[in-house]
């Protein structure tokens, strides 16, 4: 019990050392290290705005767009307070800079509820956590931090460009700044005007020291919506990502990696190869630290030249240590541990093992989640050209200074000599948040020097090589006193530790002793009312890559949670709505969002028979994660051979003061669909020592015909921005389980749910 | 390096692409995906599985929607070969303008696939109904979700030609 304390100590400690970063007024996060080189004659203000000769607008974002539209919702923060006109705005991507570290996603990270005490020994862990930050790069676009972490300094930096805009025309106009205002672009100064366009080279020496920030009621842009600055481009095909990169002289690369866990090139039979048409090398991958593996690359002129030619290669590879692995004995391995009563406790209260222990009447059940991959549509990819003073690299990722890190160490060449371009990307979900690819690419690249080559991965590649979502169970157990209500709650979960993988693979010593608040997220830190909870986790280690996964461990514990307090509720006989208010009295914020949900679903209410005159049934689930409490209603029915069909998903959500309302039921769209698709179909199978996927006719995506109607519910609030792009995944599979429930009175316990069995009960 | 010109089975094929007659050096069996994008430079068709199944690919043939990851090169010779940056005229306006007024992508990278779907659709059907529509539609895959958003535009792009039919 002691170390466990000291642990969670540990960490916090290292986490309030970040706190204080984060306290730094943003003011110190206007200026780069390096100026900004934004193009087009545009004239950088600070390390986020630029202003060109014509007026235009660049605001430069640290922050990855990869569809949750955080180029649009940065875009209005900072054009917000520059008074500057919409249609006048562009977003590029910024460069690496320190003043970009998210300190948002930091603090964060932290678990909630820690059991503090001062220690011995925590200086060591506030090391190891710094240099893992360090290592990882900070930073970072995920967990959905971005609004939250720009929210001041975004703000602070349109207000401060347009002090020094207006500085500059007070002097020009030879009035005190006090007679200038503002508006759509133009400084009127007294009885003259300026363009901000025709200031800003005077503007750009001048200081602005007395800025304050917009009062909220004044907001002209924030809070009403906005489309999409980059709609034009897509529409258009015009839009560039990373691998629409083309390069004078480029080549393509495909590559083959290990197939099983743990495997290597053993002999490549290169004959006939290297003299096919257009194949300019065959490159022997040793893979890294950086999870990229070993394997074979073939260079060609064009991909699918490299892609024949690499079809036509005669590869082997090593055994793998792990050929007998596969999931029905994982899942085994995950059962004994979730069974076990040994886990590290992220919270515990009230001696809720002991209630539990005590008890005469325990609700007792096991869920289980499998592993999932992300399938962004885009495939992974990244263009490398090794000059001689350094490297020049085209991708997309979440963690850009992480990216550069590991070309620079590919190419055992300082960070400082590599210049990155980051593109929109096509699709991220977490799993660019992993730099494995671009470390690969580099390792590619390297083989033709002065020669700019695309790696491109096949959708194969991307399904049996990504950083999977742990599979995971969680035994969860509730004690209930006569009247049926909780008296105390056990949840014992396993699986894969994400943090701990990926600090092993940059061989950050101690990285066995700390905690990830990510394999037990979900559980312990809901905002329900119990008279005693322990929530504790086993780290299960496994060769199987895992990572992060849109909304990470939310994604699996709020389907074990919600669909269990679902069970206790009908335990307790008492509606599934009115005993999450019960339990929410002391959470009026979360409350509200449950009720909002229940209202615009009108939960209560008779639901029709579908359209094929089947049963339809209602579920809900209500989640907190990444600051922000989303509340789903699903309306569930079953098809033929007892498909499961969702009809309509209700969501409500609070993530604080709406930026861009249109671009929060965007992310609300998105993410009932990324979970359905999950929760419906979405299974990683391990067979053999490798992961049994392979393209979308096996990892099978929902379609449009699928895909229910969506009502989003913002709850209003006057809060600072939260989290947008995960919270609502979690809530999706434990509605629609509850749904099924109630439905057909059989509780699924293991995802995806497919097709329903026949009601055994 | 040999000139893989002189190499059996390539050859320079003119595809007619965009309205406009293009040399492609490729081996008959190339797909038109890797011919456009790596030989014509319309990087705006996307390459999302190679098998057919996702539709980020998607072009029209002589009118028709075709997944062009899986068309061989040599098989659309003498035809018409319409990518999203050549998709002009009435249908291909509505939609676009309905894609932004709407604002259906996301990360986008699906999206030039899904509007030639439905511009075919479209082209065929004026008023689809959601059948229709998930009929067209159902080969294109998002994983950012925004299949509500696209029934919605192409709803609202039929009923805008509908108008300037009813009103010409």
């Amino acid at each position: 019990m002691r170390r466990r304390t000291f642990l969670l100590a540990g960490l916090g400690t290292a986490g309030s050392l970040f706190v204080g970063w984060s306290l730094t007024p943003p003011r110190q996060r206007l200026r780069p290290s390096d100026t900004p080189q934004p193009g087009g004659g545009a004239v950088p203000l600070n390390g986020w705005v630029a202003v060109g000769p014509d007026g235009r607008v660049t605001v430069m974002s640290p922050k990855a767009e990869m569809g949750q539209g955080i180029h649009t919702a940065l875009a209005m923060l900072v054009a917000e307070e520059l008074d500057c006109a919409w249609s006048q705005v562009q977003v590029v991507h910024s460069g690496v800079d320190r003043i970009f570290n998210n300190i948002a996603a930091i603090v964060d990270g932290l678990p909630f509820h820690e059991d503090l005490d001062g220690n011995a020994g925590v200086r060591a862990v506030r090391w190891l956590t710094a240099k893992t930050m360090r290592e990882m790069g900070v930073m970072m676009t995920g967990g959905s931090s971005s609004v939250r972490d720009v929210w001041d300094t975004a703000r602070l930096a349109g207000a401060t460009a347009r002090a020094q805009l207006v500085a500059a025309a007070a002097a020009r106009a030879a009035v005190p700044a006090s007679q200038c205002r503002t508006d759509g672009g133009v400084v009127y100064a007294g009885a003259q005007q300026f363009t901000y366009g025709s200031l800003v080279n005077d503007a750009a020496s001048r200081r602005a020291d007395d800025v304050t920030l917009r009062d909220p009621k004044h907001f002209r842009l924030v809070g009403r919506d906005a489309t999409r600055l980059d709609a034009d481009a897509t529409v258009r095909g015009t839009a560039r990502y990373a691998s629409d990169v083309r390069v004078d002289g480029m080549r393509y690369a495909a590559v083959a990696m290990a197939p099983t866990f743990g495997s290597t090139v053993q002999h490549v039979d290169k004959t006939g190869v290297v003299s096919r048409d257009g194949v300019r090398a065959v490159v022997e991958l040793s893979g890294g630290k950086f999870g990229h593996l070993p394997g074979v690359a073939v260079i060609a002129d064009s991909w699918w030249q490299a892609k024949q030619a690499l079809a036509s290669l005669t590869i082997e590879w090593t055994p793998s240590p792990h050929a007998s692995l596969g999931s029905d004995g994982i899942m085994q391995q995950l059962r004994t541990a979730a069974a076990g009563t040994d886990g590290l406790p992220f919270r515990s209260y009230g001696g809720a093992r002991d209630v539990v222990a005590d008890s005469t009447r325990v609700v007792d059940a096991t869920y289980e989640a499998p592993y999932l991959a992300h399938a962004t549509m885009e495939p992974m990819n990244t263009t490398v050209r090794v000059n001689a003073d350094g490297a020049e690299v085209w991708t997309s990722t979440q963690v850009a200074g992480a990216a550069r890190t590991a070309v620079a160490a590919t190419l055992e060449l300082p960070d400082e000599q590599i210049t990155l371009h980051q593109h929109t990307l096509g699709g991220g979900f977490g799993r660019r948040l992993e730099v494995d690819y671009v470390a690969q690419a580099a390792e590619i690249a390297k083989a033709l020097p002065g020669v700019a080559v695309q790696t491109i991965w096949s959708r194969e590649d991307d399904l049996q090589h990504d950083f999977y979502r742990p599979a995971t169970v969680t035994r969860l157990r509730a004690a209930l006193d006569a009247n049926g209500a909780v008296a105390g709650i056990v949840t014992q979960s396993a699986g894969q530790s994400p943090f701990q993988a990926l600090s092993k693979r940059l061989s950050i010593p101690f990285a066995a002793y700390a905690p990830d608040k990510t394999t037990a997220e979900g559980l312990f830190d809901q905002p329900y009312e119990f008279p005693a909870l322990h929530s504790a986790h086993t780290n299960v280690e496994l060769p199987v890559p895992v990572g992060s996964w849109r909304s990470v461990g939310h994604s699996h514990q709020a389907f074990c949670f919600e669909s269990f307090l679902d069970e206790l509720a009908h335990e307790a006989k008492r509606d599934p709505l009115q005993y999450r208010a019960q339990l929410l009295a002391a959470h009026p914020r979360a409350r509200a969002v449950l009720d909002a949900a229940a209202k615009a679903s009108a939960w209560g209410t008779p639901l029709p028979p579908t359209n094929d005159g089947q049963p339809q049934a209602r579920g809900l689930a209500l989640h907190s994660s990444f600051s922000s409490t989303a509340a789903a209603v699903a309306e569930v029915s079953l098809g033929a051979d007892r498909r499961v069909r969702v009809h309509r998903v209700v969501v409500a959500i609070d993530c604080g003061l709406a930026v861009n309302p249109n671009g929060i039921r965007q992310q609300v769209e998105g993410s009932v669909v990324y979970a359905l698709s999950a929760a419906l179909y979405g299974d990683v199978r391990i067979e053999g020592g490798r992961a049994a996927v392979h393209n979308f006719n096996d990892y099978r995506p929902l379609r449009l015909s699928e895909c229910p109607e969506i009502t989003t519910i913002i709850v209003p609030s006057a809060q600072t921005p939260s989290g947008v792009g995960e919270p609502v995944v979690p809530v999706v599979a434990p509605a629609v389980g509850n749904a099924l429930f109630a439905l057909t009175g059989s509780r699924v316990r293991a995802l995806p749910f497919g097709a329903m069995r026949e009601a055994t009960s | 390096m040999t000139d893989r010109n002189d190499l059996p089975g390539s050859a320079p094929f003119m595809l007619n692409i965009n309205g406009a007659a293009v040399p492609v050096n490729a081996s008959a069996d190339t797909p038109l995906l890797w011919a456009l994008r790596h030989d014509v430079g319309a990087t705006g068709t996307r390459f999302g599985c190679g098998m057919a199944l996702c539709g980020a690919c998607t072009v029209h043939v002589d009118g028709a929607p075709v997944r062009s990851c899986s068309t061989a090169v040599r098989t659309v010779v003498g035809k018409q070969i319409t990518t999203i940056e050549g998709l002009t005229g009435p249908v291909a306006d509505a939609l676009r303008q309905a894609w932004t007024t709407v604002d259906v992508a996301q990360c986008g990278y699906c999206q030039s696939g899904q509007i030639m779907s439905a511009a075919a659709l479209l082209a065929t059907t004026p008023s689809p109904t959601d059948a229709d529509i998930d009929a067209a539609m159902d080969g294109n895959v998002c994983r950012c979700g925004t299949y509500p958003r696209i029934r919605a535009a192409i709803k609202a792009a039929a009923a805008q030609l509908s108008t300037v039919r009813s009103s010409a």
